[in-house]
C-alpha cells in the first residue's frame, strides 16, 4: 500500500534554523553564511574584512572546518568573538551545530555574525542556517566553469565574492564565461571582485556595512 | 558526502511519518537537479543509514527531476537535460526555477502476511 505524502526532508534542520533565526534577529546581528570551495580564501577574507572594518562594527565569527582549529587561530588574532565548529566527517555545516555555537558567543555585543562554512561548493548550499544571506566566493585560481558546475550557490546567493584578482594575469580564466554563465543561472545576484590578501575588499565590507546601517 | 546527512535526515523523517505496526517496502524522494545528488552514492548512504534501525531493508527510489527552465521572453516554462538549454522562441536567457525540490513524497508499506481482501 501507497502512502503518499509531501514533506521536506530537510524540515528537521530547517526548523531550528527557523530558531536560530529568531535568535539572531532578536539580538539584532545580521548573518552571512560565507561558502566557497577549500582553498577560495574565506578565511584570508574575514582577516582582511576586520583589518578594513576595524571598529566601526563588531563582527562575530563561527567557523565550521573539518578537523582542525587553524582558521579560529587565524581569526583570533582579529577577534574575540570567534568560535570553532569541528564537523569531523561532516563536509557541511548544520542548523544544530550553528545553534550551539551561538550560545557560546554574546550575541547582544555582536553588529554581524560571519559563519565561514566548511570548505565546499555544494554541500553546505542545501542546509539553512538561520542566516540572512549567503555570500558565495569562488577565486580566480579555481577556474571560470566554477558556476556552471556549481549552479547552486549561484542560485542561492545574495552576493557572489570573485577572488584573487591579483592573480587574473597568471590563470586561464575568460572573465565573460564567467559572468555569463551567472547572470543566466540567477539573473540578479550581486557579482564583486576582490582580492583578500591585498585588502582590495572595500565593495565587500560596505555592503557589509550597510546592512547594519554603518 | 552531503548524500549520508541527507540519508540520515530521511531517516528521521520517516520514523516519524511511517504508521505504527506497519513496516516498510520502500520510500520515494523527488530531488531537483540543483542539489547535486549523486544515485549511488546516495543509495549506499541510505544503506548505511538504515542499518540496525527499525527501517532496515527499506528500499530508496530515487526521482531525480529534470532541470525546470524559465524564459523570460515568452514567460513559459519547460523541462530540459541540460541546465543551458535555449528557449524554443531562440531566447538564450532561460534561467532555472524550482530545481532546488527535496521531498519524501511516498512510503509503501508491506502487504501483511495473512491478511486477504476477501
Ligand atoms: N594571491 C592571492 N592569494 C590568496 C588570496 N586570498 C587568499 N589567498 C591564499 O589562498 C590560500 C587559501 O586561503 P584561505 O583563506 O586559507 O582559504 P579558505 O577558503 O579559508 O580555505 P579552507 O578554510 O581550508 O577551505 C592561502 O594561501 C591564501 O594566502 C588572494 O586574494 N590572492
Ligand atoms: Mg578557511
Ligand atoms: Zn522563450
Amino acid at each position: 500500500m501507497d502512502i503518499p505524502i509531501v514533506e521536506n526532508v530537510l524540515k528537521l534542520n530547517d526548523e531550528v534554523a527557523a530558531i536560530n533565526r529568531k535568535t539572531l534577529k532578536e539580538a539584532g546581528v545580521y548573518t552571512v553564511d560565507l561558502i566557497g570551495s577549500p582553498g577560495s580564501g574565506k578565511t584570508s577574507l574575514l582577516e582582511a574584512t576586520f583589518k578594513a572594518i576595524g571598529d566601526k562594527a563588531r563582527i562575530g565569527v563561527l567557523v565550521g572546518d573539518l578537523t582542525t582549529a587553524r582558521d579560529a587561530t587565524r581569526i583570533s588574532k582579529w577577534c574575540p568573538d570567534v568560535v570553532q565548529i569541528n564537523t569531523g566527517k561532516g563536509c557541511h555545516l548544520d542548523a544544530n551545530q550553528v545553534r550551539q555555537g551561538l550560545d557560546r558567543l554574546k550575541l547582544d555585543e555582536l553588529d554581524i555574525l560571519v559563519i565561514e562554512n566548511v570548505g565546499n561548493l555544494i554541500c553546505p548550499v542545501g542546509f539553512d542556517l538561520g542566516q540572512d544571506s549567503k555570500v558565495g566566493l569562488f577565486s580566480v585560481a579555481e577556474g571560470d566553469d566554477k558556476p556552471a558546475k556549481h549552479p547552486y550557490i549561484v542560485m542561492e546567493a545574495e552576493l557572489l565574492l570573485l577572488n584573487k584578482m591579483d592573480l587574473l594575469p597568471h590563470v586561464t580564466f575568460d572573465m565573460d564565461i564567467f559572468k555569463e554563465d551567472i547572470s543566466r543561472i540567477n539573473p540578479t545576484v550581486q557579482l564583486m571582485e576582490v582580492c583578500a590578501t591585498n585588502g582590495w575588499i572595500n565593495e565587500w565590507c560596505d555592503w557589509l556595512l550597510a546592512k547594519v546601517g554603518k | 558526502m552531503h548524500e549520508f546527512s541527507l540519508a540520515t535526515s530521511m531517516v528521521d523523517l520517516v520514523k516519524a511519518n511511517c504508521p505504527e505496526g506497519e513496516e516498510l517496502e520502500s520510500i520515494t524522494i523527488e530531488a531537483g537537479p540543483m542539489r547535486g545528488i549523486e544515485p549511488q552514492a546516495m543509495q549506499w548512504a541510505w544503506e548505511a543509514a538504515t542499518q540496525h534501525t527499525p527501517i532496515a531493508g527499506c528500499k530508496l527510489q530515487l526521482i531525480q527531476q529534470p532541470w525546470k527552465l524559465h524564459c523570460p521572453d515568452c514567460q513559459t516554462s519547460f523541462e530540459a537535460d541540460d541546465m543551458f538549454t535555449d528557449c524554443e522562441c531562440g531566447c538564450d536567457k532561460t534561467s532555472p526555477v524550482d530545481c532546488d525540490n527535496l521531498r519524501l513524497v511516498r512510503l509503501t508499506l508491506k502487504d501483511k502476511v495473512g491478511v486477504s481482501d476477501s
